[in-house]
């Protein structure tokens, strides 16, 4: 892995895997970005998730490794089958990951962990009166 | 069969078995075979164990280590195509933001934010935008912080 790179090329083909996983399980778009932030690192990640093609529909995970912050976005429409205490709980799992210095695996695991939380419900019998 | 008194080792009479005197001796080793054998090969399963242990991080490269310097690029995955710069959507950024990192206490390093419609009844009315961004919409949006 040349200096300068955060990832291998095995793990940006697993991770690029993963996010088009995680959008064909839940239906919401996801985008991951890995690199320096602001100071409000909070609202560097939203602004980030504003710049997305659907905001609204979409979910960004925003890391940054100096800081050692990470940021869970996500749209109006997402909140309703994602909370943000569901979010929270990735968002520990993702920090442990990074904790022993992993980015690829908590990147994986949370795009993992947002898709099964934020699928929709399975619903039985809705078209039966 | 033969069979041998211990009794002056252990004080009273007791029969001890030993092999069979119709048995052979065996072949006697020599020291460089002794060593191969019992240093050698412990030695080999040991080596291969420890590659097959750090064989994955010797292919996977430096790893990223908390509180060193990152000075690697930044990367994006997934639908990044036609996002934008940070300079461009500075006026983006949501005035409820310093409620919404109040919304809710969680574990230790992590934050629960809240959009701005469900943080009204927490920290006040979150929906007060500053005079200068009445004009630009404000999204709500939630998801969740931390930090390690």
């Amino acid at each position: 892995m040349p200096p300068g790179e955060a990832f291998t090329d095995a793990q940006r083909q697993e991770i690029d895997r993963r996010v088009a996983e995680a959008e064909r399980i839940s239906g919401w778009s996801y985008a991951v970005h890995v690199g320096a932030s602001e100071v409000d690192t909070r609202g560097f990640a939203e602004g980030l998730h504003a710049g997305l093609p659907d905001p609204p529909r979409s979910v960004l995970v925003q890391v940054d490794p100096q800081r050692r912050t990470l940021e869970i976005v996500t749209g109006t429409d997402v909140m309703r089958a994602l909370d943000n205490r569901s979010a929270a709980l990735v968002a520990v799992s993702m920090q442990s990951a990074f904790a022993t210095g992993d980015l690829s695996r908590g990147i994986i695991q949370g795009l993992q962990q947002l898709s099964q939380l934020a699928r929709p419900a399975r619903t039985l019998h809705t078209d039966t009166p | 069969m033969t069979v041998h008194k211990g009794g002056r080792q252990y004080g009273c009479a007791v029969i001890l078995a030993g092999t069979p005197n119709s048995w052979p001796d065996g072949p006697s080793l020599s020291t460089l075979n002794v060593l191969l054998i019992f240093v050698g090969i412990p030695l080999l399963v040991i080596l291969a164990v420890s590659v097959l242990v750090f064989m994955p991080g010797w292919m996977k490269g430096p790893r990223y280590r908390p509180g060193q310097s990152w000075d690697a690029t930044s990367e994006w995955f997934g639908v990044a195509g036609t996002a934008r710069r940070p300079a461009e959507v500075s006026s983006w950024a949501t005035p409820t933001d310093g409620v919404a990192s109040a919304g809710g206490a969680t574990a230790a390093g992590v934050r629960e934010d809240v959009g701005g419609a469900t943080a009204a009844g927490v920290g006040g009315s979150t929906t007060a935008a500053p005079p200068e961004a009445s004009a630009r919409p404000v999204p709500e949006t939630g998801g969740a912080s931390a930090a390690w």
